[in-house]
């Protein structure tokens, strides 16, 4: 087994990768930015390097620097997290190339999938479903304008190196084609390096439903059944679920079946993701895998009852898989909310600055991903995830309101967040029916007006707080006895 | 008697607040003074930004953060952002609800990808203005009304910081205030 391991990332997944590795007796090996100096998932590792340097291509995206670091420290391996490096098949064979077992999947496999148009053309072949569409990308705009005729209004437009949204716009007919291709392209050249726009029938109310994959290097691949992550914005999960709603047994059964050719297909090796979408009419299409652990992870180990990361290593580390496919049971239900530092009033904008308060919940069956802790500062260099909330129930409605209840209980002063948000979404009538799609959040408005009228706790708490000098203990008594505004009889003027 | 006037910061109505310190009885540490009406509280601020109250057989814990009159407390699982008034009006816009912009600023650090704004143009609440890029996504910027432009402060392709002036408005909100307070 391994000795020490680097973690090439930050935030939440770091401290996650952390913990595993600690339990199985394996030094956890951290690396940061000048901007992470005093990050969480650095005070939580073995030991800890710093990247000189801020912004993302200089740091946790340095391929140099980071082997560099792991081979003077005497790791044996590297564990990518997601994002960052995770899908990057140059990292994972430079890893290789330098004596260092990269966690996840094989470079030949990352590389295939990553492109778009080959890792559905493979999919054909296995003979997974795939959404109809152009095979071919192009930045001509007539090409394109062909190609969507023939598939027939309304098309996607995706990069073909694409991801995470970028570049992507919904066409409803020709005349919005041109300018959608332009900014899409715009997009993609940006975000990837490439330009190139491929096009595909657009399914209206789709849900997104993905099932984990392993697969060890002995030959042995599982379906780790699924999650369902429909409510998205900006083409982003945010609330994820296992069991989905929205699958009979036999759904699920001809999903899971799917998603295990798919890995068969690749030979596959590590924690990989198959994502598929599920149209009303129960037909589903495959969309992308991903190669790497993904964010919402968590669900399918609560319902599983397995650790993935302590599964990623020990394939790693050339031993078969832990579990057997039959062995495999969903077991009650699990709900995973993304806390985020933005601002849903402002169309989810990033919101940064120093988390003066940062206070989770805690009890029976109540998880907390942190990547930070009150006095963190976020800043604009990197993702603005602050944490995953994840929470199991005996059935779906239980988990609900366990959820419901823990964001009720997740108090952070500082920065926006998506934190009342998310519990109008829980708490919505739709979501508790299990009416989920991938445009839940455009469909329904969730009101956030604030009211125009103090309550009065609010109104006792803000008047003391306003009253109180801050950044000291302070009871009202003693506020009074320094002279402050409650002193009676006394006019109090704020200077 | 103390009293201090606080406000949602989104705009609405005010609200005035004053504590008397009671003698300590049966759970009663003070009474608030709520627009007139007197309740029986009991309540403690902890220091480092945490407090915990009891009104009307419930008690709630509290955090709360100061910055000048603006407040943000976290109660019951909500976050409200709370203005402290002062009687002596700070700005003409005060008593209007939600204020009225003078310039139209950058939320994010990024680049200008279009300007649609210019000199002199009159606009519509929520028409585009200008079009950023920023991690990498397209941000299209507008403002909650309508109002005149004065001054075009950025160009394409420029990169901009936080806060940034990208518009300057015609003052005319600020105008229309001053002539009712006349």
């Amino acid at each position: 087994m391994f000795k020490k391991v680097l973690i090439a990332n930050r935030g939440e997944i770091a401290v996650r990768v952390s913990q595993t590795l600690q339990e199985m007796g394996i030094a956890a090996l951290a690396v940061y930015s000048d901007a992470d100096r005093k990050a969480l998932h650095v005070m939580r590792a073995d030991e800890a390097v710093p990247l000189a340097g801020t912004a993302p291509a200089e740091t946790y995206l340095n391929q140099a620097k980071l082997i560099g670091i792991a081979r003077k420290a005497g790791a044996d391996a590297v564990h990518p997290g997601y994002g960052f490096l995770s899908e990057n098949a140059s990292f994972a064979r430079a890893c290789r190339e330098a004596g260092l077992v990269f966690i996840g999947p094989q470079p030949e496999v990352i590389e295939a999938m990553g492109d778009k148009i080959r890792a559905k053309a493979l999919m054909t072949e296995a003979g997974v479903p795939v959404v109809p569409g152009w095979k071919g990308d192009t930045t001509d705009a007539a090409a394109l304008t062909k190609a969507a005729a023939k598939i027939g209004y309304p098309v996607l437009l995706k990069a073909a190196a694409g991801g995470g949204g970028k570049g992507m716009r919904i066409v409803r007919n020709e005349a919005g084609l041109a300018e959608a291709q332009a900014a899409a392209a715009r997009e993609a050249e940006k975000a990837f390096g490439d330009a190139r726009i491929f096009v595909e029938k657009y399914i209206d109310r789709p849900r997104h439903v993905e099932f984990q994959i392993f697969g060890d290097k002995h030959g042995n691949c599982v379906q780790l059944f699924e999650r369902e992550c429909s409510i998205q914005r900006r083409y982003q999960k945010i609330i994820e679920e296992s069991p989905s709603p929205a699958l009979t047994p036999a759904l699920r059964t001809a999903m899971g079946k799917a998603a295990l050719a798919a890995a068969r297909a690749l030979n596959y090796e590590g924690a990989g993701t198959v994502e598929f979408m599920l149209a009303p009419d129960g037909k589903f299409y495959f969309l992308e895998v991903n190669t790497r652990l993904q964010v919402e992870h968590p669900v399918t180990e609560l319902v599983l009852g397995l650790d993935l990361v302590r599964a990623q290593i020990l394939v790693a580390a050339g031993e078969p898989l832990p579990f057997a496919q039959e062995e495999l049971r969903q077991r009650g239900h699990a709900i995973e909310c993304r806390l985020y530092a933005e601002d849903p009033a402002r169309s989810f904008l990033p919101s940064t600055g120093r988390l003066v308060q940062f206070s989770t919940p805690r009890g029976a069956h109540v998880r907390v991903d942190v990547g930070v802790r009150r006095g963190s500062e976020v800043s604009v260099h990197y993702d603005p995830m602050l944490a995953k909330l994840v929470v199991w129930g005996e059935d779906r409605e239980q988990a609900r309101q366990r959820m419901a209840w823990a964001l009720r209980r997740f108090a952070v002063l500082g920065v926006s967040t998506n934190i009342e948000f998310l519990g109008r979404v829980v708490e919505h009538p739709a979501f508790a029916a299990g009416e989920l799609h991938t445009h839940f959040l455009d469909e329904h408005a969730i009101d956030l007006k604030a009211p125009a009228r103090l309550e009065a706790a609010v109104a006792i708490a803000a008047g003391l707080a306003a009253a109180a000098p801050a950044g000291e203990p302070k009871t009202l008594a003693t506020a009074a006895a320094a002279g402050g505004p409650w002193k009676s009889g006394q006019r109090w003027r704020n200077s | 008697m103390a009293t201090i006037k606080l406000r949602p910061a989104a705009g609405g109505d005010a609200t005035s607040v004053s504590l008397e310190r009671a003698d300590q009885k049966h759970g009663v540490s003070h009474y608030a003074v709520i627009d007139g009406k007197r309740q029986p509280v009991e309540l403690e601020l902890l220091g480092t930004g945490e407090g915990w109250l009891r009104v009307g057989g419930r008690v709630q814990p509290f955090f709360c953060h100061r910055e000048g009159d603006q407040l943000q407390l976290w109660l019951a699982g909500r976050v409200h952002a709370v203005e402290i008034v002062h009687d002596t009006p700070q700005r003409a816009s005060a008593e209007a609800g939600a204020p009225r912009s003078e310039v139209l600023t950058a939320p994010m650090p990024g680049a200008v990808l279009r300007v649609l704004a210019t000199a002199g143009k009159r606009f519509k609440a929520h028409e585009p203005l200008v079009i950023m890029e920023s991690m990498k996504m397209e941000l299209t910027l507008s403002l909650p009304h309508a109002g005149r432009v004065r001054k075009v402060a950025c160009e394409v392709g420029e990169l901009v910081e936080l806060g940034a002036v990208l518009v300057e408005l015609e003052e005319e909100a600020a105008a229309l205030a001053a002539a009712a307070h006349a």
